[in-house]
């Protein structure tokens, strides 16, 4: 008869369990093709950690990325002078931040009043 | 009384040495401290007739660190360093070694490739001088070079800018403590010529054996899902998506994303469960796994943490081999020894210190942690091994978050109360992501049909633990930003933790701990019995 160590079982196990999922999955995947975009977290837009151009200080600011010190005073300043901001579009008629770099950080902000 | 017998003499002789070092690195041994510890030194010698061994010994190994600290330091008159350059930036030319992989980064608008290199000759003002010590030279450009490659090329010579604007880190002092005092940045229409190919070296070898395992398992996954799974699996963090760093920084869960001593232990278990299905004599595992560890730390970049659990994973199957008992606290200490010995600016190095202040707070104070919870339940007649193994999980959660949530406030300004909680979950997600990432890399080797299922299941982990991570981060009070800590606040601190859980635990008072806790946790009372077992961590490993 047949014996296996616990070892042993366990790796048939895994490999059994990863090729019942895997199999599985890859049939869903390939069923129902919105699915992958679906499970796809990681380059969803709703997993960024946003913080509210409006509430944050200068130091919360640094805290987000792509902004510095002098991008994040740039922002009170603007704020400062012009009220809460509505629109994150406002942003780019700051002086002094490049329309490259306020792409790179306008998706880790939101503008809630 | 204290006892020197409840002393861990390896300890004992670590914390002596690194003590040594700081005390080297900052010179304090000609000022005003020293001499008032060795005048307090001496009435407390008198008192503490027993304690007499354990000072002497700390103090020796004191003076030893310092002198090997200072030995490690001093640089000849040929080191780059004593070449008094001036901090503008000069265009020199160099020839020297490759002494490490290419790292490449990510910037906002292109990539850099850094590497070390060992310097041989320095050409400055028309003339070549011979020269000694390590530069790091960063390209901009794509570059066939490999380690142990001697190489020449031109560009200005710079020191190290500082950029970050947390006053605890500088990046300068970073760099120095590599030995590293100067950065050489070449231009993109420079040529940087190859003197001489690289020999064909182990260290090299698992170089290139890395490129190649990212080659294999590209084609199975997204851009994102293999950026991770390098960070995860070969240590290579550059490419992790921002947002995606932001929320595991923010849920005090950033250290999956890193090489860890947690990684080192997945992968071990791994190679012992793969190679005792193989039914190989037991020394044949020994060395086998050893080997197999050794490749995976050079792999993953040998960065201290991986280092560290390397080497305690090596006395540990080691005392299982000899028949040996190992205490975990004398294994963590060899291990910083001999790191220590390695380069005793490895002390000052961040990812030694979160290491060995983690691992020192799951082996000294999860036992009394989940000794504290499971004391309500102690009457109960039976109890499930979930629950237990529920109560193991969240103490060592606990002991780390207490151990590590101060160090990580001190040096990145943020404090995660969260960190327990989710460690509690993220971790078993990350193991399967671990797990299922070593399966595809051997099985796109071995086997690419089986390497698709593993890619599946890296998928799903990978974005079930971001997800995970993420729903932690949006919960109210999950973080907070905590600026101006200092090192007396953090020393305050420490002390604080050891006052609470070492005093009336036994380690300083022994007798405390066993007439209280003796009949209860069945501890033997015969003198024989090395003391502390419960609470000591001499457990049988």
């Amino acid at each position: 008869m047949l014996y296996l160590t616990k070892n042993e079982l366990r790796v048939v196990a895994v490999l059994a369990v990863v090729i019942c999922l895997g199999s599985g999955l890859t049939y869903l995947f390939k069923r129902y093709p919105y699915l992958p975009d679906l499970v796809n977290l990681l380059d969803s837009p709703s997993i960024y950690i946003k913080t509210n151009v409006n509430s944050a200080t200068a130091e919360e600011l640094e805290e987000v990325p792509y902004i510095g010190p002098y991008t994040a005073g740039k922002i009170v300043e603007f704020r400062r002078r012009h009220g809460s901001i509505s629109d994150l579009e406002q942003l780019r008629s700051i002086k002094g931040i490049r329309p490259t770099n306020f792409e790179r950080f306008v998706q880790y902000l939101e503008a809630d009043q | 009384m204290i006892t020197a017998r409840s002393w861990s003499w390896l300890g004992l002789c670590t914390s002596g040495f690194a003590t040594g070092i700081v005390a080297g690195y900052f010179q304090m041994w000609n000022v005003g401290p020293a001499m008032i510890g060795g005048l307090l030194l001496v009435p407390l010698l008198g008192l503490m007739r027993s304690i007499r061994p354990v000072i002497g010994i700390f103090v020796l190994f004191g003076v030893l660190g310092s002198l090997y600290q200072w030995s490690y330091q001093y640089q000849g008159p040929e080191h780059i360093r004593q070449r008094r350059m001036n901090h503008a930036a000069r265009e020199v030319r160099v020839q020297g070694q490759v002494a490490s992989d290419i790292k490449v980064t990510q910037m906002p608008y292109m990539r850099r490739y850094s590497f070390e290199l060992e310097i041989e000759q320095l050409g400055l003002n028309g003339r070549w001088r011979l020269t000694r010590g390590r530069i790091l030279v960063q390209l901009f450009r794509e570059t066939e070079i490999r380690y142990g490659d001697r190489i020449e090329t031109t560009g200005r010579l710079h020191v190290p800018f500082e950029f970050s604007t947390n006053p605890n880190f500088s990046y300068r002092d970073f760099l120095q403590r590599k030995n590293i005092h100067y950065i050489l940045s070449v231009k993109n229409n420079t040529p940087v010529a190859v003197l001489e190919p690289a020999r064909r070296g182990i260290k090299s070898q698992i170089y290139v054996f890395r490129k190649k395992i990212i080659q294999r398992i590209d084609p199975y996954l997204s851009t994102s899902e293999l950026n991770l799974i390098q960070a995860i699996l070969l240590g290579e963090r550059s490419f992790i998506p921002r947002h995606i760093r932001e929320i595991f920084i923010r849920t005090g869960t950033v250290h999956i994303l890193a090489i860890s001593g947690l990684h080192v232990g997945m992968i071990s278990l791994l190679i012992l469960t793969v190679l005792s299905v193989l039914n190989l004599p037991r020394k044949s595992i020994f060395v086998l796994s050893t080997i197999l560890l050794g490749v995976y730390i050079i792999l993953s970049g040998a960065r201290p943490s991986v280092v560290r659990a390397g080497i305690m994973y090596i006395i540990v199957l080691g005392s299982h081999l000899f028949e040996r008992e190992v205490r975990q606290i004398d294994t963590l200490s060899l291990a910083a020894l001999v790191l220590l010995l390695l380069n005793p600016m490895n002390l000052f190095d961040i990812g030694f210190q979160m290491s060995f202040v983690c691992v020192a707070g799951i082996v000294v104070l999860s036992p009394k942690i989940q000794w504290l919870l499971e004391r309500p339940l102690s009457r109960a007649k039976t109890r499930s091994g979930f629950v237990t193994g529920l109560i193991q999980s969240f103490a060592v959660s606990v002991a780390v978050a207490l151990v590590i949530e101060m160090l990580v406030a001190y040096y990145f300004e943020i404090f995660t109360p969260v960190a327990v909680a989710a460690n509690l979950l993220v971790v078993p997600l990350a193991m399967l992501v671990v797990y299922m990432g070593a399966g595809l890399m051997v099985f796109a080797f071995v086997w690419p049909p089986l390497a698709g299922l593993f890619a599946m299941m890296v998928k799903v982990s990978l974005n079930l633990m971001v997800g995970t991570a993420f729903l932690f981060s949006q919960l109210p009070g999950a973080y907070f930003y905590w600026r101006g800590l200092t090192l007396w606040n953090l020393i305050i601190y420490y002390f604080i933790i050891v006052m609470i859980f070492l005093v009336p635990w036994g380690i300083i008072c022994p007798n405390l701990r066993r007439t209280k806790n003796q009949p209860k946790s069945g501890i033997s009372t015969s003198p024989d019995q090395p003391e502390g077992r419960d609470f000591d961590n001499t457990r049988r490993l």
